[in-house]
């Protein structure tokens, strides 16, 4: 696809660097910054809890959980700004991300493949209408929770300018926006990103940027296709690469199903 | 091949990596340094005092007392005002929680100034079932004096007679709220010129004595003998307990049923973000870390006012607005029109947040169980990965067993 993506050599097998280490540094910002953001909201929220209150106490004050979260607030709105800047000025621009119509093909035939209508399933390229949805959800999400938190921390400034009727909305917002957040991250992102047959119990590039060729050969196979074809790698035998414990087993049952 | 290809920029990607670490950390160390060296200074810039005494606004005692750890004997005779006080007020109808007191404890009793030797039958335990002597309406006087519930009142170092009279079995000692509070006036006149005045004053000059007097917000229990310093963290009116204090009357659904008060008052504060930072704040925090708004910072003290009395702080915007500016000076009028007090939004009351909020409600509430639903029906329909993969590998193990027998 593009100069990005490297194949390199490791002990194990070879691997695909499917994030480089901008992107990683960003989703890794964005992660710290988050749970900070999460874990000094919350007890906001649910002020009435006792959990709240020994949390509160071990940060010394509620004053001091409201500065952390500030701070972890700044963070996040720089790591948006950055990755915005990052991706103008990236080259070549990638417009891999963006929705194209063979992703509700793709994702028609993800769900007959899931209630077993068609044993086929979609084939992906760089990124899987999952990736795509868990991508342009951020924008909606994140300028939600910054615009109304930034009306919360500035409520005279932002009432000078604003309505007064902002102010409670902005609460009530703020903290419903957040909770769907972090039940999302928790529930659905988890699910898909680590809990996958693929990945299981957790998805090591996020960290390495690095994919397994031959997960990758079964997560995007478009996309493996392309890379193998414009030679930035030999085609690697099909000998030399293992193929999945999994594979194997199916396979094997299968026919022993057919016996 | 393919060990020819591998490492071009692998260690400058490493290091960027490496140094994205480091940011992170450093960005989380600065950031929590910085919060315990400074952090209180960060929530509330813009704290001003109310220069009325009386008003309550707690940062302005700061400069006042030196302390807000329970004081020290010289610092509570220094305070001491020149006129006659109280220690011992025998008055209205408070019980010293019984027991524990068994003989007198001679150095708790050395804390009081008595000069009359009064406790030496008053205190006494054993006379706390003595009640002959009753008030006009018939209920007992309790003689005895439990120095214990005393031992950090503020007025322990006054003599008894300073509030009980120089005669002291010519019982003029305080009976009811009113003659109470006209004794605490002696000393406190300011205090008492507004209290007069106040919402809580003027009926009990009816013969009400439903409103607070001086002790029922001075003192956890109402008693006399045991009120406490103004800003001892123990105290009854130290910040953190001021929502407590006022709940003991405004929370009591009959006492409000009966003045027509019908916003839950004490429910609604501890929902605003005032009544939450107050609320979160350790039991133990200093002043500065409660310089959130509580009961009296809007509703003034010895001086409050029904919030229907156009003098009130807190009636109409331009009374609200300079009340709101005490804390937030660059206020606008704006921001006092988004202020809930003590009401929730409704499809009267700034209707716009309330459907605003109920629409984003549903959405994001839907939208979260629409997630829950997607990955519920994948693992239903394709298992739990670990769990499937697990009973798959046994049953490859089997058949292979079953092959090779």
């Amino acid at each position: 696809m593009s100069s990005r993506i490297v194949i390199e050599e490791r002990r194990t097998g070879v691997a695909i660097t499917r994030f480089d280490v901008q992107q990683r540094a960003q989703h890794l910002l964005l992660i710290a910054s988050f749970f900070v953001l999460a874990i000094t909201g919350l007890p906001l929220k649910y002020s009435e809890w006792a959990a709240s209150a020994w949390w509160m106490g071990v940060w010394h004050g509620v004053d001091n959980v409201r500065a952390v979260h500030h701070y972890a607030a700044w963070i996040m709105i720089a790591v948006c700004a950055y990755h915005l800047m990052y991706i103008m000025v990236s080259r070549p621009f990638s417009t891999a991300v963006l929705p194209k119509p063979q992703d509700v093909k793709d994702f028609i035939q993800d769900i007959k493949h899931t209630f077993h209508l068609s044993k086929e399933p979609p084939k992906y390229d760089r990124f899987s209408y999952r990736n795509k949805a868990a991508y342009w959800l951020v924008y909606p999400g994140a300028l939600t929770v910054i615009v109304t938190g930034l009306i919360l921390l500035y409520p005279t400034q932002a009432t000078a300018h604003l309505p007064g009727w902002t102010l409670p909305l902005a609460l009530m917002v703020h903290s419903d926006a957040a909770i769907l957040a972090i039940g999302w991250i928790v529930m659905v992102h988890m699910y898909f990103a680590h809990f996958s047959r693929h990945t299981i119990p957790f998805d090591k590039s996020v960290l390495t940027g690095k994919v397994p060729i031959e997960r990758y050969r079964e997560e995007f196979p478009l996309e493996y296709a392309r890379i193998v074809a414009s030679e930035k790698i030999p085609a690697p035998s099909r000998r030399k690469i293992q193929k999945p414990v999994w594979e194997d087993e199916v396979e094997f049952e299968e026919a022993a199903e057919e016996d | 091949m393919r060990n020819s290809k591998p490492v071009r920029g692998k260690s400058l990607r490493k290091s960027l990596f490496l140094a994205s670490g480091i940011a992170i950390a450093a960005a989380l160390a600065i950031g929590l340094a910085a919060t315990l060296y400074a952090g209180p200074a960060i929530a509330h810039p813009g704290n001003t005092c109310n220069p009325e005494p009386g008003h309550g606004t707690p940062g302005c005692h700061i400069a006042e007392t030196t302390t807000t750890s329970p004081y020290t004997p010289t610092s509570a005779a220094g305070s001491s005002t020149t006129t006659p006080i109280t220690t011992q007020g025998s008055s209205t109808s408070v019980v010293p929680p019984s027991g524990a007191v068994t003989a007198i404890d001679p150095n708790a009793v050395q804390m009081f100034a008595d000069k009359e030797h009064c406790l030496s039958c008053h205190g006494d335990p054993s006379i706390k079932n003595l009640m002959t002597i009753k008030r006009p309406d018939g209920t007992p006087i309790i003689l005895f004096v439990d120095t214990k519930v005393g031992s950090d009142s503020v007025h322990r170092y006054k003599d008894c007679t300073s509030c009980h009279g120089d005669e002291p079995h010519d019982v003029k000692s305080p009976l009811n709220k009113l003659s109470l509070s006209e004794k605490c006036g002696t000393c406190h006149e300011y205090e008492y010129a507004q209290w007069k005045n106040s919402v809580h004053g003027k009926p009990q000059f009816d013969g009400n004595s439903d409103p607070a007097t001086c002790t029922d917000c001075h003192s956890v229990t109402s008693n006399p003998h045991n009120v406490v310093r103004v800003l001892d963290p123990a105290s009854s009116t130290y910040p953190k307990n001021v929502a407590d204090t006022c709940a003991k009357c405004h929370d009591d659904p009959k006492l409000m049923d009966k003045y027509g008060i019908v916003e839950k008052v004490y429910a609604s504060y501890m929902r605003s973000f005032h009544g939450k930072a107050m609320n979160l704040a350790p039991g133990s925090a200093p002043l500065k870390q409660l310089d959130t708004a509580t009961c009296t910072n809007c509703h003034g003290a010895h001086n409050i006012s029904s919030v229907t009395d156009p003098n009130s702080p807190v009636a109409g915007m331009d009374n609200l607005l300079a009340t709101c500016r005490t804390c937030h000076p660059d206020a606008q009028p704006q921001f006092v029109s988004g202020f809930l007090g003590h009401k929730a939004v409704n499809s009267d009351f700034l209707p716009q947040a309330y459907w605003g909020g109920k629409a984003f409600y549903i959405l994001s509430r839907g939208m979260l169980a629409g997630g829950g639903l997607i990955v519920a029906t994948s693992i239903s329909l394709r298992g739990v990965p670990w769990v499937g993969r697990r009973i798959k590998r046994r049953r490859a193990k089997r058949r292979r067993k079953g092959e090779e027998e």
